[in-house]
């Protein structure tokens, strides 16, 4: 599989091997370039000291003709052991006229290799034989006009020769040219070549290092970016929230697993395919509005339809409600968005159950109240209305008895009187069980009475100053709205005695408008936070006003008490329910 | 003096009967277990005092106390009942009750009540 990164190693590896052959080629190039240079400045040279050996050879075989005897009694004389003045001068004269315009030498031997002269002249011996030298030993063998390289004759160093017999004379001309000379050009040439070469090499490898790395570090980068894209795939797959993106012009671009099983739709359906497809008809214009406004907007996610309902359409028709989120990128001047969304249907049904299942829970409480309410209204009543009435005819009987007792029965007296205190006592005792019970006083003073006497008996019980402040005629409440706000009352008022450690307490209840407001304010220490003891009273207080349709809070600002309040819509407070 | 009785109890009815009329001075001229029949008895009676129990089988004697009072301003309310709260005695006091007793313990004080508002000493015990 040609992956990227493949595809990135073996470019990289072709940029290096072509510089690398670059490389080659420019010094190849220098190389055949200096050779050639090389060669032909040699070349050069030879031609021209071969062109100046023609001349000095006819030159001096001309000179010699007319040349005075001692002179060619010193060219014959051998071994020449002194240096023949005469002929050096003569030579000199001749080849000073000749305006040499070289800079090398001018050697003339004898065949057998002595030197006889040298112009310029030179301090050295002269007469001095140099058989052994590669002229002679090597070249002149081989040829009468040629030319070599070798070591100098009069002078340290490697030196280029020409050399050329005499015509009728035993004699060879030779022309010297130090190869130093011979080749300054091309060493000039070689070290601008060499240096050009060294540049142009350099850049060579800087370029070939630099791209090299560049497609590396591209090459990473495609393998990272691959990998990371894989990962994200994997993510976006295998994640349990459909994942939707769409390109501005409200076409899908990505479709996950996840919305394949949702929608009903296969990716491969979905993407180029309009969002519309996906949103049931009614929805679809105000969504293009929302989606557009949204990306026009600074934000780039947020909570979609968080004040409503949103709904997706599954290919088969079937709409089911979603909850979602929205997020927008700009990638290259194109905006896309990106929904993330899931399926609530069965989210909704169970907050539905719940609901319900509360909403039964709170009736069931209700109505269990309502229930003991009227188990303890009729007792109470019964106490009160029968054994009261009972007891209390029971009394007139024993006081009539006892006034008309003969006054010397004391003893029978004594007994009237202590029958009479415990009719007393018991009528007392059945007062108080029977308002323990319930507030009769509810069903015959309304509210506020029954409220004044909780408070006077909180009052005297626990030692708290009480107030009660109560407006308007309109507290003539129905029941059961009078018996649940008396309850809520009373429970708030235990929890004062109990919990607060007040001194004081305040209970304001006032209708505004269709509300009815209850108020019951402590100075005590307020409420502890404290998770593991749970407060029954207060939670069902709260629970009984929100049967009522109502509210309820309960908080402790800090350093004030504890407040409960509690609003009770006065038309909405539930018809009494059919007795169970 | 003449009395209404406004109670529901025949057992203390019967009884408070005999306590009044006992002496002779006094007269119950009508006797009523619930409200309807308490305004309606004593408009007919025009009685010159009024005894409401305040619990009655249908209503409450309270109200019917001050319906009582309003078509006959003379009439002397007594109210006596086992509800004896400050609550009832305030709630009485503002229906125009003159008196108050607590039904179980203050009974016997309904003759000396009656003697003194004949007597023509009207003086009005405070409850």
């Amino acid at each position: 599989m040609a992956t990227p990164e493949r595809l990135h190693n073996s470019a990289s590896a072709a940029v290096y091997l072509i510089g690398a052959l670059m490389l080659l080629l420019v010094a190849s190039a220098a190389t055949w370039m200096l050779v050639r240079d090389y060669r032909s400045a040699v070349q050069n040279a030879r031609q021209h000291l071969d062109n100046y050996t023609v001349v000095l050879a006819e030159h001096t075989a001309l000179a010699l003709r007319n040349a005075p005897a001692e002179v060619l009694a010193a060219i014959k004389h051998k071994p020449a052991e002194a240096s023949d003045e005469s002929l050096q001068q003569y030579m000199t004269a001749l080849y000073g006229r000749l305006e040499l315009a070289y800079s090398g030498r001018v050697l003339l031997f004898r065949s057998d290799g002595t030197l006889l002269t040298a112009f310029p002249r030179h301090a050295g011996p002269a007469g001095r034989s140099y058989a052994a030298h590669p002229l002679f030993s090597v070249a002149l063998p081989r040829a009468p006009v040629g030319a070599i390289e070798s070591a100098g004759v009069l002078d340290p160093g490697d030196y280029l020769f020409a050399y050329r017999t005499v015509k009728d004379y035993p004699l060879v001309v030779a022309v010297s040219s130090s190869m130093n000379d011979v080749l300054s050009v091309w060493r000039r040439d070689t070290l601008i070549v060499g240096f050009g070469a060294l540049v142009l090499a350099f850049v060579t490898a800087l370029a070939t290092f630099l791209f090299g790395r560049e497609l590396r570090r591209t090459g990473d980068l495609t393998r990272e970016l691959s990998e990371r894209e894989l990962r994200l795939d994997s993510i976006i797959g295998s994640a349990m929230d459909a994942i939707i993106t769409i390109d501005e012009k409200q076409h899908v671009v990505l479709f996950n697993a996840a919305a394949e099983r949702i929608f009903g739709c296969s990716a491969q359906e979905a993407i180029g395919s309009a969002l519309d497809w996906f949103i049931p008809e009614r929805f679809r214009e105000t969504h293009a509005q929302h989606v557009k406004r949204f990306g026009e907007s600074g934000t780039t996610m947020r909570r979609m339809g968080s004040d409503l309902v949103l709904a997706g359409l599954r290919a088969n028709g079937e709409e089911f409600p979603i909850d979602a989120s929205i997020s927008h990128v700009d990638v290259g001047g194109r905006k896309f968005y990106t929904v993330i969304l899931r399926d609530i249907t069965e989210r909704q049904g169970a907050a539905a159950a719940l609901n319900k299942s509360h909403q039964e829970l709170s009736e069931l409480y209700e109505s269990m109240h309502q229930v003991r309410e009227a188990e303890r209204t009729r007792i109470a009543r019964e106490l009160h209305d029968e054994l009261a009435q009972w007891l209390t005819a029971l009394k007139m009987d024993v006081s009539w008895i006892a006034t008309r007792l003969p006054r010397e029965h004391e003893e029978l007296i004594g007994k009237a009187e202590r029958m009479r205190s415990v009719v007393d006592s018991t009528v007392a005792a059945v007062r108080r069980i029977a308002a323990d019970l319930r507030p009769v006083m509810l069903d015959d003073l309304g509210l506020v009475a029954a409220l004044e006497s909780l408070l006077n008996e909180l009052s005297t019980r626990a030692g708290i100053e009480v107030s009660l402040h109560a407006e308007g005629q309109e507290l003539e409440l129905p029941e059961p709205l009078a018996t649940a706000v008396y309850r809520m009352v009373q429970e708030a008022l235990t929890n004062v005695a109990r919990h607060a450690r007040a001194t004081a307490v305040a209970v304001d209840v006032a209708v505004g408008g269709r509300t009815l407001h209850v108020r019951v304010r402590d100075n005590g220490h307020g409420l502890k936070p404290d998770p593991d003891r749970k407060s029954f009273g207060l939670l069902g207080i709260r629970e009984r006003a929100r049967t009522l349709g109502g509210d309820a809070r309960i908080y402790s600002p800090p350093g004030a008490g504890t407040i409960v309040e509690i609003d009770i819509p006065l038309q909405a407070a539930p018809a009494e329910r059919p007795a169970l | 003096m003449n009395v209404f009785l406004v109670e529901d109890s025949p057992l203390v009815c019967q009884r408070l009967v005999e306590m009044i009329e006992a002496d002779g001075a006094h007269r119950v001229v009508g006797q009523a277990a619930n409200y309807d029949d308490a305004v309606g008895g004593i408009a007919a009676t025009s009685p010159d005092v009024g005894i409401f129990d305040i619990k009655l089988a249908r209503g409450s004697g309270i109200d019917a106390l001050a319906e009582a009072k309003r078509r006959l301003p003379a009439l002397v309310g007594i109210v006596m009942s086992n509800y004896a709260t400050p609550q009832h005695v305030k709630a009485s006091a503002e229906a125009g009750a003159d008196f108050f007793l607590d039904k179980s313990s203050d009974f016997e004080r309904i003759t000396e009540i009656l003697s003194s508002l004949a007597g023509g000493n009207q003086r009005k015990d405070a409850p």
